[in-house]
């Protein structure tokens, strides 16, 4: 194939998607290589890694089954704080699953092509969030044997049926539906790559497994159609679900009546703080694989510059949202209200609210300059400065509304104990070593939407040149 | 017996032909081949892909898919099952 000369001029103001011009084959060569490698030749580092984030994978497998002995009394949670870290790294971990599916879904329906190197691996983060998001809730009830009350299943034990009224529940639903959505939507993506790597497999073992999970694809122009169909049907599901999963988990506080919970805010503050979290993290690992992958020429600065871009936006939306919620604590002229919000920033949580604050609606505001976005240093830091910020927004609504309430004789403070601390820190190592496994043994990138993606840009750096040669 | 004298009766001959195969670098070379293809009045026609290439389904005529019909009516099921289950927990049970 020959090299397509490219118009500078042209490159600089649109920067091609995928760049170096490479052929299909070399797309198709380059993801697959990470996956064919004999496994006793990956990387040192990759295997040191693992093994860090094993043992603290390890770690949170020793203090769930300490937890489940002992019962939830080793959290710190009690009257007033019933809320605590639990529910603070369940909300953390579910709004960071968000950013993976307005990636796949709504960047999908707006035809933005630059998510295709991206989608695979921010849809598979999104899994792993969920999957450390629900261990929360579950252990939370202290009797995850019995958490099958949750779900309309008729049980002789219980003798009940579950209370459709409550928000709970429809977190039950909504976090289940979510998960199963967002795992249809990874896995039909998945096939057609599945089944070049079927192609390519030399061992008997990787044909057999390849070959199950590709659900005997061809790449026939009818398999494609529905392929298409399908992706658009998952697409158009999961665009609601970026909406309404983080809508439901924020009226498990929103319909309580306990000061700064109760807004009508909550849903879309709760939406974009999600989204904001979710890119912030799918950068932190996006940054990490491109450098040590060596993925420079499929996620471009022009990528990472468009999710700086989001990050930005969304960013200000809830700075925009906590400044709302001030102004409307003090023109309700409710009493409690204004308290919780004043004991919020300067009461005895002052130091989490202002770490919020810096984090989530200071530092981004770096990105209004574009040698900022384009600063893969400036990105990494304020990817995780992010996420700190967001885990404290989710500590500061849960602690501090409840450690003062209407009653000042049931005035509280939260200490969280090293179980609470340790159980956190073991979901990073869970998720962190699941993200690893999928990074190594799966393709990281959609090899056929990154083909399709080359072939229009291919067509019109054809039409560039014969512009600027006439 | 002649092996491709069993072939020929049976109509597996080495002179048969069951089909024909070409190979192109670039999809917009594809739909024109598929087109011109069709158009001289061929109907068993099928392009393979490492990715969808647009305009395909037209040139070689693959109808469209069903998919969608399905979707919806197997949701609206599930939808009326959830909505249901929902009242008779509520109202009867």
């Amino acid at each position: 194939m020959s090299a397509v000369i490219q118009d500078p001029a042209l490159i600089e103001v649109n920067p091609p998607l995928v760049a170096g011009d490479p052929s299909y084959h070399d797309l198709t060569e380059k993801v697959s290589q990470i996956v064919e490698g004999d496994v006793l030749k990956t990387p040192t580092k990759y295997w040191i890694t693992l093994s860090i984030t094993s043992i603290i994978t390890v770690l949170l497998g020793a203090m769930l089954t300490f937890l489940v002995w002992n019962g939830i009394g080793v959290w710190g949670n009690n009257r007033p704080i019933g809320w605590a870290w639990d529910i603070t790294n369940f909300v953390f971990w579910i709004g960071i699953g968000h950013a993976g599916t307005l990636i796949s879904a709504i960047l999908f329906l707006f035809r933005q092509k630059w998510r295709t190197s991206i989608n695979r691996s921010a849809e598979a983060m999104t899994l792993f969030a969920v999957m450390c998001a629900g261990i929360f809730p579950l252990f939370h009830t202290g009797r995850p044997w019995r958490a099958y009350w949750l779900f309309p299943i008729p049980n002789t034990d219980l003798n009940l049926w579950q209370n459709f009224r409550s928000p709970l529940i429809w977190d039950v639903f909504a976090v289940s539906t979510y998960f199963t959505v967002s795992a249809l939507f990874w896995f039909t993506g998945l096939v057609p790559d599945l089944a070049t790597l079927r192609d390519r497999a030399t061992s008997r073992i990787k044909q057999v497994l390849f070959g199950f999970f590709s659900l005997g694809w061809r790449g026939s122009a009818r398999h494609w159609n529905n392929y298409e169909k399908a992706y658009l049907i998952l697409a158009a599901i999961s665009t609601p679900l970026v909406l309404s999963v983080h809508s439901i988990v924020s009226f498990d506080f929103a319909t309580s009546v306990i000061p700064g919970w109760h807004t009508t805010i909550f849903p879309p503050y709760f939406v974009a703080g999600a989204i904001f979290s979710g890119f912030a993290c799918v950068m932190t690992l996006l940054l990490i694989a491109r450098w040590t992958l060596n993925l420079q020429e499929l996620i471009t600065i022009k990528h990472l510059e468009n999710m700086n871009k989001i990050i930005l936006v969304t960013g200000s939306i809830v700075g925009y949202a906590y400044a709302c919620e001030f102004f409307i604590a003090w023109y309700s002229g409710d009493i409690y209200e204004r308290f919780t919000f004043l004991n919020r920033a300067f009461g005895p949580y002052w130091w989490a609210a202002w770490s919020m604050y810096t984090c989530n609606v200071f530092i981004p505001q770096l990105y209004w300059f574009r040698s900022m976005r384009r600063n893969l240093w400036v990105m990494f830091i304020i990817s995780i400065t992010t996420n700190i910020g967001m885990w404290f927004e989710r500590f500061v609504i849960i602690a501090t509304s409840l450690t003062r309430d209407f009653l000042p004789s049931a005035w509280g403070f939260f200490h969280p104990t090293w179980v609470d601390m340790c159980t956190f820190f073991g979901t990073i190592g869970l998720f962190l070593t699941l993200f690893l496994i999928f990074a190594r043994f799966l393709p990281m990138i959609a090899i056929s939407e990154v083909k399709g993606v080359l072939a229009v840009q291919k067509q019109q750096f054809k039409g560039q040149r014969e512009i600027v040669t006439k | 017996m002649n092996v491709d004298l069993v072939k020929d009766k049976i109509g597996l001959g080495p002179d048969k032909v069951y089909g024909v195969m070409g190979e192109f670098s670039e999809p917009d070379e594809l739909v024109a081949a598929g087109r011109k293809i069709r158009e001289m009045g061929y109907t068993k026609l099928d392009a393979m892909s490492p990715f969808p290439v647009h305009g395909i389904d037209d040139a070689i005529g693959v109808p469209p898919s069903k998919l969608g019909w399905r979707v919806i009516w197997t949701s609206a099921a599930g939808a009326l099952t959830a909505q249901i289950l929902i009242w008779y927990v509520g109202a009867i049970d």
